[in-house]
């Protein structure tokens, strides 16, 4: 094996490694959020605004 | 990817695809999503005292709404049909900040009420309708249990006007069984919520067996005491069987009285009974001299009889806690 065909496996290798950890380090570590961002489309059904002056029959 | 929701102390790590523990804040290709934001399931005016807020603008309504979903899974929740729902099952209205404060003005409420399931969860739809209203005075009043991590509860009361923050019981135990939750976060978010200098009130539902214990009343009176301080109104609330707890009787009369006068002899100064109908137990008397300062009548949503002058007792001149105007 010539010295330039073995560095070039030498370094396809530390890049793989490198990818791979990555990867698995990515994988392992959510990303973190405090905020979430609005999602346009509500996912159940939708009504219209009822009669908002009777007292709510919920606690609170 | 996975990500990590921060809001609360539950810390959900989400797959691809699926939800937190609230139902309402979704993984979609690595990015945290509300679906709830803008979309309320309940729109009410109610009386200010039923929030409870005893404290905090009297006799005035209150725009109220809520979204679905809950950060906590209370088995004895009253709200239980959208607090534990999907928002698939729960109809909702389109409702973005900009029109819930015009439907506020509208309605000529003075305050704005995030309740009814837990305002936490929809913490960005909260914050942002907070801000607006913020900018026409309108004040802004959470209904909590106060299950939320410390920084986006300073950045949230940065907004806030007053609350009703829930302390459910004072053994860790009760909110792990009964609530899915944990005792320190609240009692923190209590502490921070009254050093911010919002108005605090606290409420306790009474279950019994489960929370009725006089010493554990008398604990929780104590902690309130020695961490919100004595003007600080607890209320005690009337348990009814609901949900998954329809096993237990409705808490008494009696059991409710107790619990009051534990907590006035250790010193707390505006105790009140909720869910349900009492002679003394809605009523605001003066700490300094006891006279009734204010009368409610019913569940103690309407006032009788109001005799504060600018705030303070008139016979002795006491200052009564409270945002009174």
């Amino acid at each position: 094996m010539t010295r330039r065909k073995f560095i070039q496996k030498l370094l396809s290798t530390a890049a793989a490694i490198i990818t791979g950890t990555w990867a698995l380090a990515k994988k392992a570590n959510p990303r973190k959020f405090v905020r979430a961002v609005k999602l346009d489309k509500y996912p159940g059904p939708l009504t219209t605004l009822r009669n908002i002056s009777k007292q709510s029959k919920w606690s609170g | 990817m996975k990500v990590q929701c921060e809001l609360c102390p539950k810390s959900c790590i989400i797959e691809p695809g699926q939800r937190g523990d609230c139902r309402v804040r979704i993984n979609i290709d690595g990015v945290l999503r509300t679906v709830v934001y803008g979309y309320p399931c309940s729109i009410h005016v109610d009386p200010i005292e039923k929030k409870p807020l005893f404290h905090f603008l009297p006799s005035t309504n209150i725009l109220s709404f809520a979204t679905a979903g809950c950060n906590l899974h209370c088995k004895n929740c009253q709200n239980w049909e959208i607090s534990q729902a999907n928002p698939e099952d729960v109809p909702a209205i389109f409702y973005p900040p900009q029109r819930l404060i015009e439907l506020t003005q509208n309605n000529r409420c003075l305050s704005l009420a995030y309740t009814y399931t837990e305002p936490i969860i929809f913490y960005e739809y909260t914050i942002d309708t907070a801000k607006l209203a913020r900018q026409v005075n309108i004040r802004n009043v959470l209904v909590t249990a106060g299950y939320v991590n410390k920084e986006p509860w300073k950045e949230l009361l940065k907004y806030v006007d007053a609350a009703n923050i829930d302390l459910k019981a004072i053994t860790d135990d009760f909110y792990r069984q009964v609530c899915s939750a944990t005792l320190k976060p609240v009692q923190q978010a209590l502490i921070l919520a009254k050093a911010s200098g919002i108005l605090v009130e606290v409420t306790n539902l009474i279950i019994p067996t489960l929370n009725d214990n006089p010493d554990h009343i008398r604990q929780l009176a104590r902690w309130v005491k020695a961490n919100l301080g004595s003007e600080t109104p607890l209320h005690f609330s009337r348990f009814f069987p609901r949900y998954k707890m329809r096993n237990l009787p409705a808490t008494s009369l009696q059991t409710l009285d107790m619990a009051r006068e534990i907590a006035i002899s250790e010193g707390l100064h505006y105790v009140y009974i909720g869910n349900i109908q009492s002679k003394e137990g809605q009523n605001t008397y003066c700490p300094g001299c006891n006279i009734l300062l204010i009368e409610r009548i019913g569940y103690g949503y309407t006032i009788q009889r109001n005799q504060l002058k600018d705030g303070c007792c008139p016979k002795c001149g006491t200052e009564i806690y409270g945002v009174w105007k």
